[in-house]
C-alpha cells in the first residue's frame, strides 16, 4: 500500500478482534441484501412476453430459454426414450432376421 | 412487496386473464428479490438478469400451475429461479467472483484504510461465495441474504431440514474463514 506511513501511525485501523470480523461480514451481508435489479429488467420482461394471441416464444430469448429446457430434459427420460425407439426398430429387425433365416 | 396477500393473488388471477399490466406489477413487486438471487448464485451479475429475465417469462407461462396452497408467490417464484440457475452453473462448470458487485452501496466517507479493507473483504468474500459449492451458495443465498426460513428453503430445495443447516453453516465458515485470513493479511501489512 502507498500509504504505509499513514496505516502504521494508526494502529486502530488494523482491525483484528473477532467482532469486527463478525462486523465486517454483517456489512457484507447488508450490501448484498440492498442490490437492486436493473431499472430495465421489467421492461425486457415484458418485451419477451409473448404478445396476447400468440402461442410459444414471441423473442429469440424466449425460444433460447425453450430450447435450453429441451436439452435440460433429464436424462433418464431421454433414455428412456432412445430404449423404446431401439425396442421398436429391434422388433422390426428381429422379424425381417427370422424372415431371412427361415 | 404487494400491500396484501389478497392483492397479490388479484393480480396472479388477472395475469392469467392475459392482463399484462398485472403481470408487469407482480415483476417489479419481486424483481429484486429474483434478480438478486440469481446474481449471487451464478456469481455474474450480467447473466444473473438473463436468468432472472428467463424466470419471470417461464413463470408467465407457467402461471396457471401456481396453487396458493402449496406455497407462496415469491417461494415459488425463486424455486423457478434456483432451477435455472443450477442447470446454468452445471452447463457452465463454474461461476466467476462477482467484480463488480452490482448496485451495492459504497461504504461512507470514512479513513482511506477502514474503506481499502472493507473493499478488500468485500472482494474476499464475493471470491468466497463463488467458490462454494453450488448447493451451498444457494442454501447460504436464500437463508442469510433472502433470509427465508429454513424450512421453506429445505421444502425448495427438497432435502432435509437438517441438511440444510449443515449446507449452511459450513458456507458461513468457509466465508469467516476467508474474512479472518484477508484480516490476518492486513495485520501483517500494518505490523
Amino acid at each position: 500500500m502507498e500509504d504505509d506511513h499513514h496505516m502504521n501511525s494508526d494502529r486502530q485501523s488494523a482491525p483484528a478482534s473477532a467482532s469486527e470480523v463478525e462486523e465486517a461480514y454483517a456489512q457484507w451481508q447488508r450490501q448484498k441484501q440492498a442490490i437492486k435489479a436493473p431499472d430495465d429488467l421489467t421492461d425486457a420482461v415484458m418485451q419477451a412476453l409473448p404478445m396476447p394471441g400468440e402461442e410459444g416464444p414471441a423473442s429469440k430469448h424466449r425460444g433460447i430459454a425453450d430450447w435450453r429446457s429441451i436439452v435440460d430434459m433429464p436424462l433418464a427420460r431421454a433414455a428412456v426414450f432412445m430404449i423404446a425407439a431401439l425396442l421398436g426398430m429391434g422388433r422390426y429387425a428381429l422379424l425381417l432376421f427370422c424372415f431371412i433365416a427361415s | 412487496m404487494p400491500a396484501s396477500n389478497e392483492s397479490e393473488l388479484q393480480l396472479i388471477a388477472r395475469s392469467r386473464r392475459g392482463d399484462r399490466d398485472a403481470f408487469r406489477a407482480l415483476v417489479l413487486n419481486y424483481q429484486d428479490q429474483v434478480y438478486r438471487v440469481c446474481c449471487l448464485i451464478l456469481g455474474d451479475s450480467s447473466f444473473g438478469q438473463d436468468l432472472a429475465q428467463d424466470t419471470f417469462v417461464r413463470a408467465h407461462g407457467k402461471l396457471h400451475l401456481f396453487d396458493p396452497e402449496k406455497g407462496s408467490f415469491a417461494t415459488w417464484l425463486l424455486t423457478m429461479a434456483r432451477r435455472l440457475c443450477l442447470n446454468a452453473c452445471q452447463r457452465r462448470g463454474r461461476t466467476i467472483a462477482l467484480e463488480d458487485p452490482p448496485d451495492h452501496a459504497s461504504p461512507p466517507a470514512q479513513q482511506p484504510d477502514r474503506r481499502a479493507i472493507q473493499t478488500d473483504t468485500a472482494e474476499a468474500l464475493d471470491r468466497a461465495l463463488a467458490d462454494l459449492p453450488t448447493d451451498f451458495r444457494t442454501a447460504f443465498v436464500l437463508a442469510e441474504i433472502e433470509d427465508l426460513p429454513l424450512q421453506k428453503i429445505a421444502e425448495l430445495e427438497g432435502v432435509a431440514l437438517g441438511t440444510i443447516k449443515s449446507r449452511i453453516h459450513r458456507a458461513k465458515e468457509a466465508l469467516r474463514s476467508q474474512l479472518q485470513t484477508t484480516f490476518d493479511e492486513w495485520k501483517t501489512t500494518t505490523t
